[in-house]
């Protein structure tokens, strides 16, 4: 007699689909959740004798390829938005209209262009000077907060490396957990869920490709190194070599380890190479200013004429060692430096030539040869421990690097002879008499002495109050092609395109990518999402099947009284 | 194909929609509050490179204008000083052609002799006038008088003027490759050798003073004297014709320089500025295709199987 064990199956089966049809119903907005269904078969024993339904397996709706898909389209999406973000920051640190380099830099120009038909008025040279300064600070500021962001990335690295080995360690505790069900022959479809959820949020961090194994478990595998193999999950760490550049590290590899995707993977690309390829940049635009104008500063005259003091305000690392191998972010090549020496008393002056070889000489060299050439009526030394060189003249003696005749007192006042009286471009690497101090984006500042007395603008080198023949040089500088064949205002809107150019691209990239996963998305959700309809219906029939047994079994339960009756 | 479609995936696709609308509202609206189009390299790359050098080059061209402006001044005032200077000659001309014509007694002489020194203070006045605060005949050397008396006679009267200025001439930028010279040096305008204005004054009112010359003497050194003032006035009338030059190619490379900047600003302008009427109809185009998907998402949940079961 199987009437009861007929009904009670299709009561069991009937109540375990009415439980599922609840799971997908509750699970419905659950991110990460596969629709789970019941597969009914009809149970017999024997030849052909029938015992009724059993539900014999609860499938989990997956669809493989497209999750493949979407993990790598997370970390592709994930690296642009970051590397995004970075950039569009930069490009704010940049400034609009005026208030960028390139407007403070044209402001300068043009500033000097004014002071060429009034070249010894006092109020027009401070608006110059001031003008410098609001360069320098525009300088100072930009490379300040794009140092400031970096350090912003370095720190969100830091919890990415934290957030992956968190997400790793996760996921080797349920793949522990699934493997121990599923060998037991039971279904971890909820924990399954639960481990891709996490795996996908992994995707988002660096890229992955993942390997099935047996039993459920997942292994997850990066670039370059394994992270989670079973339960085993790898530990990653992050540091800062020698260079500054940030290093994420696994036990067991010798080499850093890459990562071409994933907000990881775009903080480091940032952090490491774009970020300092922006900065450099700027450096190169602002040495490039300072060697340029600091030169003509230097070779000129200001008001007040030939000067007694001038200390460098760039130094070296060892004043012992040759020139040549101190690094000078401003450069120097083997030249002549022409000194005019005027005696005081008889307004009567000299020219000295001093030749400067960087290949051969050292700071304290150059100071011997100085000191020397002049026949002492020039002291000089390396003031320690800034090793910059320091010019003293003897009292009764002036100097000045204008290249000016050599004249009995009548011509005191003379247009320079030596057009180029610093060949090798010595002051302004070492930074004595010019216009700047410092030597990049960050330190570039006006010289402190031209700050408080605008009267040393060497707006002449003849040292006439009338003649503008040293801003007509510094005015022609701005249109010289000095850095990549681009002048420095050109440079500036180049860098300041090319951060654009990226954001766009960036951008659009973003704006792709989100696109495919959308549609990945769907095409997931069209396997594995509940439908709320679907399951209404499945519900329904379930309904039917529990309402349907129990009135058989009900049924059966009469014939068999009535059975029974004839017994007694 | 698969047609399933679950209600995650619509609401996923809903909010994609919406955001994405609102995010292109945004910037439409953005750039009509801001009244800019480009205003970051990154919303037209190449845009920008050519919006930022318009606009560079139209204040550099506003700073020459500045700069053309002060040259202008200075060889204006240098102009109308030295136009005086040759009125003054012209007056120490006539006064000698009197004198050379006419039989005078010493009295008359003497009395020419006075006004021919009053004239010769008016020129030294002349040639140290100043523009703006500054000497415009001592070439590079603006700040300090060019001329002076150098030495004087028993009656106190100049015998000659000595130049301390500079030998070259002052000049000032106006334009990229552009100088102007604006102030002369003195020495070349008013004490060159056989041309000398100064000479010529201090020469005539000596040979007018000198009461030992027999008359036709004097009558031939006063001819002479008003040879070298002519001489004298043609150098300076040069000048004059040199600073005028100068002026007129001024005024010249004004005018275009006002054509350039304009048409920077317009350039400018045009590329940088918002397009009113398509920005105003896109947003408008936005704001019913956002409120189209929010009516039709809100219509996707509103019907389903719960509403029909029992």
């Amino acid at each position: 007699m199987n009437a009861y064990p007929i009904g009670t199956s299709a009561l069991i089966a009937g109540r375990r689909g009415m439980d599922l049809v609840g799971q997908n119903i509750a699970n419905a907005a659950t991110p990460g959740y596969r629709r789970q269904t019941l597969y009914l078969a009809s149970r017999t024993t024997g030849v052909d004798i029938g015992t009724g339904v059993t539900g014999t397996r609860l499938v989990r709706y997956t669809a493989p390829p497209i999750r493949t898909a979407i993990l790598t389209g997370n970390s592709d999406e994930a690296s642009a938005a970051t590397q995004l973000d970075a950039r569009q920051q930069i490009e704010t640190a940049l400034g609009q209209g005026e208030n960028t380099i390139g407007g403070k830099l044209e402001q300068f120009f043009n500033g000097i262009e004014r002071l060429s038909t009034r070249p010894s008025d006092t109020a027009v040279r401070r608006e110059v000077i001031s003008s410098a300064s609001d360069l320098a600070k525009q300088f100072n500021s930009v490379s300040g907060d794009i140092d400031r962001l970096r350090s912003d990335l370095n720190r969100q690295a830091t919890q990415g490396v934290d957030d992956v080995n968190s997400i790793t360690s996760q996921i080797a505790d349920l793949n522990g957990r699934i493997y121990a069900i599923q060998v037991r022959g039971e279904q971890a479809n909820d924990l399954m869920d639960k481990r891709d959820q996490l795996v996908d949020d992994l995707s988002k961090k660096v890229n992955i490709r993942t390997v099935d194994m047996d039993y459920g478990v997942v292994n997850v595998m990066a670039q370059d190194t394994t992270l989670v193999v079973s339960e085993t999950a790898t530990k990653l760490a992050i540091g800062a070599n020698s260079s500054g550049q940030l290093e994420v590290t696994a036990p067991g590899q010798t080499q850093p380890l890459r990562f071409n995707g994933g907000s990881l993977g775009g903080v480091l690309t940032e952090h490491n190479q774009e970020i300092p390829a922006t900065r450099a940049r700027l450096d190169t635009l602002a040495a490039k200013l300072a060697g340029s104008v600091d030169k003509l500063q230097a070779t000129g005259l200001g008001l007040d004429g030939p000067i007694s003091t001038a200390v460098g305000t760039r130094g070296v690392t060892d004043p012992s060692q040759p020139l040549a191998s101190q690094n000078l972010p401003i450069p120097l090549a083997n030249g002549t430096l022409t000194i005019s020496i005027t005696r005081t008393t008889t307004l009567t002056r000299a020219a000295t030539a001093i030749t400067i070889d960087p290949a051969t000489m050292s700071l304290n060299d150059v100071a011997s040869a100085i000191t020397a050439g002049t026949a002492g009526q020039i002291q000089a030394s390396v003031d320690t421990p800034q090793n910059v060189l320091r010019l003293q003249a003897q009292p009764g003696f002036t100097f000045d690097f204008a290249g000016r005749p050599d004249s009995p007192p009548a011509a005191v006042f003379a247009p320079p002879t030596v057009s180029d009286t610093d060949t090798g471009g010595a002051l302004a690497a070492l930074g004595v008499n010019g216009l700047f101090q410092g030597t990049g984006a960050s330190d570039i500042q006006v010289r402190s002495e031209l700050a408080s007395d605008p009267n040393l603008l060497a707006a002449s080198r003849s040292g006439r109050s009338g003649d503008a023949d040293n801003l007509n040089r510094i005015a022609t500088a701005r249109d010289q092609a000095v850095i990549g064949g681009r002048t420095l205002g050109q440079e500036y809107l180049d860098i300041a395109a090319s951060v654009g150019v990226q954001v766009t691209s960036l951008s659009d990239q973003q704006t792709a990518q989100a696109g495919i996963l959308q549609n990945l998305n769907s095409q997931e959700q069209a396997v594995s999402g509940v439908n709320m309809d679907e399951e209404l219906v499945n519900l329904l029939t379930f309904q039917r099947m529990v309402e349907g047994a129990s009135r058989y079994l009900s049924v059966v339960n009469s014939a068999m009284d009535s059975i029974l009756e004839m017994t007694r | 194909m698969n047609m399933r479609v679950t209600s995650q995936t619509q609401v996923n696709n809903a909010i994609a929609n919406l955001r994405k609308q609102a995010a292109e509202g945004a910037r439409y609206q953005d750039q009509i509050a801001s009244g800019l189009r480009v205003k970051a390299a990154s919303d037209s790359p190449a845009d920008f490179v050519t919006i930022s050098q318009a606009r560079a080059f139209s204040r550099r061209s506003s700073t020459y204008s500045e700069t053309l402006n002060d040259s202008t001044s200075d060889l204006n005032a240098g102009v109308s000083a030295l136009t005086e200077s040759n009125q003054i000659l012209a007056k120490a001309k006539q006064l000698a052609a009197q004198a050379a014509n006419g039989p005078s007694g010493d009295s008359e002489y003497e009395a020419f002799a006075t006004e021919v020194d009053s004239l010769l203070r008016q020129m030294t006045d002349v040639a140290n006038r100043q523009n703006d605060g500054h000497f415009i005949f001592g070439g590079t050397a603006d700040n300090t008088p060019p001329f002076r008396v150098a030495t004087t006679g028993p009656l106190g009267e100049p015998t000659s003027i000595a130049y301390d200025g500079a030998q070259e001439r002052a000049s000032g930028r106006i334009g990229q490759s552009q100088t102007v010279e604006t102030k002369y040096a003195g020495d070349d305008v008013f004490l060159a050798a056989g041309a000398s204005a100064f000479d010529a004054l201090i020469q005539l009112r000596d040979n007018l003073r000198d009461t030992s010359l027999p008359s036709a003497t004097k009558s031939r050194a006063l001819n002479d004297r008003m040879t070298d003032i002519e001489a004298a006035s043609s150098k300076i009338s040069s000048a004059v014709g040199e600073q005028s030059a100068s002026l007129a190619g001024m005024e010249a490379i004004q005018s275009r320089l006002g054509d350039l900047k304009f048409n920077a600003d317009v350039r400018a302008g045009e590329l940088e500025g918002t397009d009113y009427s398509e920005a105003v109809l896109k947003l408008k185009e936005q704001e019913s295709t956002f409120q189209a998907t929010l009516s039709v998402t809100a219509k996707l949940f509103q019907s389903s199987l719960l509403d029909f079961i029992r």
